[in-house]
């Protein structure tokens, strides 16, 4: 069996992943292959560790300027590296930006690069897959804390969507952080498996 | 005594609604069917027989059963909730509670057309608002639970009538059995219990969660862990 729900380009044919069919255990299966031959693509000499360790291998510490600037509007990437920074040192303040960009995606199947100050898309570019490796990596930490399924949720259709069009993602630092964000998911998973009493081979 | 309707709509959760209203013998004042015409789902021998121990038969029609049953109804050929030509029809109707089996959000028009419209929705609000909750709790609480409630221009905020837990599933057809079935057994609690005539209804935390779509992954895990649990 194959897992389908990364076949299509879902960056051009959103998934909407309604009534989606029950294919027992085999389903499962084909999930795990599917990530493990994504992260052989995505095979790199550096590891992130844990998710302290994204601030010591990547510049989201260093762009996180996000407060200081005075803008008309919001840059996603730049809110989203703020974001990552600021649940991670559990100041957690902005959880209003986070709620709203995560039903943004989960009812448009989209992140835009920007968004004015009532966040409204203000551009047509959503093609970054950089935004949507941040949302990703947000929303595991955002489980590890709180352990809301609302998160896991929203991480495996962004990583869906990140592996449909994994060859565009050629920058080092997003191909890092994906490769972080893939190994953690199968281990969330596969811990809420055998939670379940579900084994997996 | 409180005057109570029905809107039902040509999918599962209607056949199981109105099935188990024939069955109990329920009288109600007044049922609108909402009917697109649709070509009716097929379904196999093993969900047929699944649907019947939940005590509908999820093979037959609404029409068919309204019609075998000598049930009085008025039919509209849509199915969408804010239609003109229904408000027009529920304006005129009297009718104090209509039970609304389908979902989505009502606007003000319908709102304010004279009649309240109770939804079952299949999750304990306000934590599990949203879509699919019922594989949320699964996963989260290791059983079910449906909220009964007077809708309002948001999405599963409105006033609380009667929450129910109900037991996880021990097959794996939970879309189109196991949903409509924990939803229309409150149904008929609500009418067991005279909930409709109690009007002081509970008003909901703002607080809460509100879920989308869930993922396969999720999904097959929550099943999973109900037909495993099962088998043990």
């Amino acid at each position: 069996m194959e897992y389908k729900y990364i076949k299509n380009n879902l960056l051009k044919i959103p998934e909407k992943y309604q009534m989606s069919t029950f294919e027992n255990l085999d389903f499962l299966v084909s999930y795990k292959k599917s990530r493990q031959s994504i992260l052989e693509i995505i095979r790199n000499n550096d590891e992130i560790l844990d998710f302290k360790d994204v601030l010591n291998k990547t510049s989201i510490l260093k762009n996180n300027n996000f407060k200081n600037i005075q803008k008309s509007f919001i840059e996603t990437d730049k809110l989203l590296q703020f974001l990552y920074v600021d649940i991670l040192n559990n100041q957690n303040n902005d959880n209003i930006s986070l709620d709203i960009l995560i039903k943004k995606f989960e009812i448009k199947k989209k992140i835009f690069e920007s968004y004015d100050l009532e966040f409204k898309e203000n551009t047509k570019k959503f093609i970054n897959l950089k935004n949507y490796v941040l949302l990703s990596l947000i929303c595991l930490l955002k489980f590890e804390k709180t352990n809301n399924l609302k998160f896991l949720n929203v991480s495996l259709k962004l990583n869906d969507t990140i592996c449909s069009q994994v060859k565009t993602l050629v920058i080092l630092e997003d191909i890092l952080i994906f490769n972080f964000v893939i190994k953690k998911e199968l281990q969330i998973i596969f811990d809420l498996c055998d939670k379940k009493g579900i084994i997996n081979e | 005594m409180s005057k109570i309707g029905i809107i039902l709509t040509p999918d599962t959760r209607s056949k199981a609604y109105i099935q188990k209203i024939v069955n109990n013998k329920i009288n109600l004042d007044q049922i609108i069917f909402l009917d697109d015409q649709r070509q009716e789902k097929k379904f196999n021998d093993t969900i047929i027989t699944e649907s019947k121990k939940c005590g509908f038969d999820i093979s037959k029609s609404v029409n068919d059963i309204l019609l075998e049953n000598n049930i009085e109804f008025i039919k509209f050929n849509f199915v969408d909730i804010n239609h003109i030509k229904l408000i027009e029809f529920i304006k005129n109707s009297q009718i104090d509670f209509f039970i609304f089996t389908g979902g989505g959000i009502l606007k003000k028009e319908i709102l304010n057309c004279g009649s309240k419209f109770i939804h079952f929705h299949p999750g304990i609000v306000p934590e599990y608002r949203g879509s699919t909750c019922f594989y949320y709790s699964i996963l989260n609480e290791n059983n079910c639970g449906v909220t009964s409630f007077i809708m309002d221009e948001n999405l599963d905020t409105g006033d609380v009538i009667y929450q129910k837990i109900f037991e996880k599933p021990s097959h794996e057809y939970i879309d189109n059995v196991y949903d409509a079935h924990i939803r229309s057994e409150s149904m008929l609690e609500l009418f067991e219990k005279k909930l409709f005539n109690n009007k002081n209804f509970k008003k909901q935390n703002e607080k809460g969660n509100t879920y989308f779509i869930i993922h396969p992954v999720l999904k097959h895990i929550a099943i999973l862990s109900c037909i495993l649990n099962s088998k043990k």
